[in-house]
C-alpha cells in the first residue's frame, strides 16, 4: 500500500495544474453602497494529486475562496478553472467537508453518506457498496447503521469525509473539517487523512488555522494576509512521505512551522482584531 | 438513555401513588370546605356533586352527543387550519414573492385575536358545524404557519452550499434537508395548535350553535346547574388532553431524533 514518497512527489510534479486560479477577488456588497472586499488578486495553481493547505488569520478570505474554487459563489474579478473547465456552478468533481460535519440526523450513518448518490441519481446498490467500503476504511462498519448524535465529534467528520469520497471527487475541498475538535482527536484525523489521501490520491485543498496541522499534511502551504486576503507566501513543505506525528518534532518541520508562523506577527492580529470590530 | 431513565421515574408506582394522593387530598379539602362554610352550591358545587353531574351526563349521553359535535368541529377545523398553515409556510419559505407579499400580512393579522373574530364568523358560516370549524381552523392556522416557515428557514447555510455542491435541486433541498429539519418545529406548532383548536370551537359555540359542549356549558349556567357546568369543564379537559397525547404519540414516532422536544415557537 505504502508508495515510495520520492516516487510520490515526482509523480504529483509531472502532473497538470487541476485548479487554476487567476487573479482571484471578491468583494462583497455590505449595506449603504459600501464595500467589503474579501479577497484580492488570488494567484495559485494546484496539481493533480497535490496536497495544499492555505492558512491565514480569521476572516481573511480563506472560506470564501474555497467556496469560489467549489463554484458555490462567482469570483468577483479574476478567473478560476478546475480540471480545465471555467467555473460557473458546482461540480462533481469536487467534494466539500464544512468545519460541521452537517449530518442528517433523521439518517443513519451509510444514508447519510449516500445523500450526494441519491441527489446526483448515480445507481445505488453500486455505490452502497463503495459507501461501505469507504466507511470501513474509516473504522466506521459498526456505525454504518447508527444515528449521527449517537457517534462522538471525530467519528461524525470521518462520515463526513466519506460522504464527500463516495461519488469518487478526483477534487477535494476541506474547510477546516477538524476545527472543531480537540487536539488530540484531531491529531488522529490528521493521520486518518494522511492514511486516506494515500490511498486515495486526490487533489487536497484544505484551509485551516492550524500552522502543524497545515505543514504536516501538506505539500505546499499557502500562507494569507488579514482581509482583503492576499497570497503572502507559498511554501514548500520538503518533508518525505509518508509522514507520522513524530516529524512534527524534527528540526526542518520546526523550520517550516517557523517561517510560517514569522508571517501572523502580533500586529497583524491586532490590526485584523481592529477591523473586526 | 435520559430520556427512559426520567419516563420509568415519571411513571413508577411511587409517582403515580404520589400524584394520586395528591389529587384525593385537593378534592376532600375541596368537599370539607364546601360542607363546613356551608358554600351555597349556586357559587360552587361539592367535587361529590360534581360527580353526580358528570355520571348522569354520560349515562343520559348528553356529554357523548355534544362532545361528538365539538370534537368532530375541533379535528376538522385543527386539520385543515394546520394544512394550510403547512402549505403558507412552505410558499412564503421557498419562494420570495410570498415572503415579500404575503409574509408581513400573516405576521399582522396574526395580532388579531381570533376569538374576537366569532361574531362575524357566526354571520358567515351560519350556527352550524361550519362556523365553529372555521373557528378552529382559524385559530390553530397561525401557530402551524410561523413554525413551519422558521424550521425550514433553521437549516444551517453551509447544508443549502453542501447540498449545492451535489448539484441538488431545490426540491431535493427541500425534500432531503428543509423538510424533517422542519418536522420539530412543525410539531411544536401543532402541539400549540390543537389546544387552541378546542378553545377556537368552544368559543364559535359560546357564539351561536345548538349543539357542542360550550352550548352544553351555557345552558347548565343559565339553570344555574353550577356542577353541570364543573362536570361539562372535566369532560372538556379530558378531551384536550386526549387530542393533545394522540398528537405526541404521532409526534415522538415520526420525530425519533428529536432529542428536545421542547423547543416551541410562537403562538
Amino acid at each position: 500500500m505504502q508508495e515510495s514518497p520520492e516516487l510520490v512527489r515526482d509523480a504529483a510534479d509531472t502532473r497538470g495544474a487541476v485548479i487554476e486560479a487567476g487573479a482571484v477577488g471578491k468583494t462583497y456588497r455590505a449595506a449603504k453602497n459600501r464595500s467589503v472586499e474579501a479577497l484580492a488578486d488570488i494567484s495559485l495553481s494546484i496539481r493533480d494529486g497535490e496536497f495544499l493547505s492555505v492558512v491565514g488569520p480569521s476572516g481573511c478570505g480563506k472560506s470564501t475562496f474555497l467556496t469560489i474554487v467549489a463554484g458555490l459563489v462567482p469570483a468577483s474579478t479574476g478567473t478560476i478553472a478546475v480540471a480545465g473547465k471555467q467555473v460557473t456552478e458546482p461540480s462533481i468533481d469536487v467534494g466539500i467537508v464544512f468545519q460541521s460535519a452537517l449530518l442528517l440526523d433523521w439518517r443513519t450513518v451509510l444514508e447519510n453518506v449516500m445523500v450526494p448518490i441519491e441527489v446526483m441519481g448515480l445507481p445505488r446498490k453500486e455505490y452502497r457498496q463503495r459507501a461501505l467500503d469507504l466507511l470501513e476504511m474509516c473504522g466506521l462498519s459498526a456505525f454504518a447503521h447508527h444515528y449521527p448524535w449517537q457517534l462522538s465529534g471525530g467519528m461524525q467528520r470521518r462520515a463526513a469525509i466519506c460522504r464527500a469520497l463516495v461519488f469518487d471527487p478526483p477534487i477535494l475541498l476541506l474547510d477546516e473539517p477538524f476545527g472543531a475538535l480537540d487536539a488530540m482527536t484531531r491529531d488522529y484525523m490528521n493521520v486518518e487523512l494522511m492514511r486516506i489521501w494515500q490511498r486515495n490520491r486526490k487533489t487536497v485543498m484544505l484551509i485551516t488555522h492550524s500552522i502543524q496541522e497545515a505543514v504536516l499534511l501538506s505539500d505546499r502551504v499557502v500562507v494569507m494576509s488579514p482581509a482583503p486576503g492576499r497570497i503572502l507566501k507559498i511554501i514548500d513543505v520538503d518533508i518525505p512521505r509518508p509522514r507520522s506525528l513524530e516529524v512534527i518534532a524534527s528540526p526542518r518541520f520546526g523550520a517550516i512551522a517557523n517561517e510560517i508562523r514569522a508571517f501572523f506577527s502580533a500586529d497583524m492580529f491586532l490590526a485584523g482584531g481592529a477591523k473586526a470590530q | 438513555m435520559n430520556d427512559a431513565a426520567s419516563k420509568t421515574a415519571r411513571w413508577s408506582p411511587r409517582a403515580l401513588l404520589e400524584r394520586l394522593g395528591v389529587i384525593v387530598l385537593g378534592l376532600l379539602l375541596w368537599e370539607a370546605a364546601v360542607r363546613g362554610f356551608e358554600v351555597s352550591p349556586l357559587l360552587v358545587p361539592s367535587p361529590v356533586a360534581v360527580f353526580d353531574q358528570l355520571v348522569r351526563g354520560v349515562m343520559t349521553g348528553v356529554f357523548f352527543k355534544h362532545g361528538l359535535y365539538t370534537v368532530a368541529a375541533t379535528v376538522i377545523g385543527f386539520f385543515l387550519g394546520s394544512l394550510s398553515g403547512f402549505l403558507i409556510g412552505v410558499l412564503v419559505s421557498q419562494f420570495d414573492a410570498f415572503n415579500r407579499l404575503i409574509y408581513p400580512y400573516i405576521v399582522a393579522f396574526q395580532t388579531v385575536p381570533k376569538v374576537a373574530l366569532a361574531p362575524i364568523i357566526i354571520v358567515w358560516f351560519g350556527f352550524g358545524i361550519g362556523s365553529k370549524v372555521m373557528m378552529s381552523l382559524l385559530i390553530c392556522f397561525f401557530p402551524v404557519a410561523v413554525n413551519t416557515i422558521e424550521g425550514l428557514n433553521s437549516v444551517r447555510a453551509e447544508q443549502i452550499m453542501l447540498m449545492r455542491s451535489y448539484r441538488a435541486t431545490r426540491w431535493q433541498i427541500f425534500r432531503i434537508a428543509q423538510l424533517p429539519n422542519a418536522l420539530p418545529y412543525i410539531f411544536a406548532g401543532l402541539n400549540v395548535g390543537i389546544v387552541l383548536s378546542v378553545i377556537g370551537t368552544i368559543v364559535g359555540e359560546f357564539v351561536g350553535t345548538t349543539n357542542g359542549l360550550g352550548r352544553l356549558l351555557l345552558d347548565y349556567n343559565y339553570a344555574f346547574d353550577i356542577a353541570g357546568v364543573f362536570a361539562t369543564l372535566v369532560v372538556l379537559s379530558l378531551i384536550g388532553v386526549v387530542l393533545h397525547s394522540i398528537l405526541r404519540a404521532i409526534h415522538y414516532r415520526l420525530v425519533f431524533w428529536q432529542r428536545r422536544p421542547d423547543q416551541t415557537l410562537g403562538v
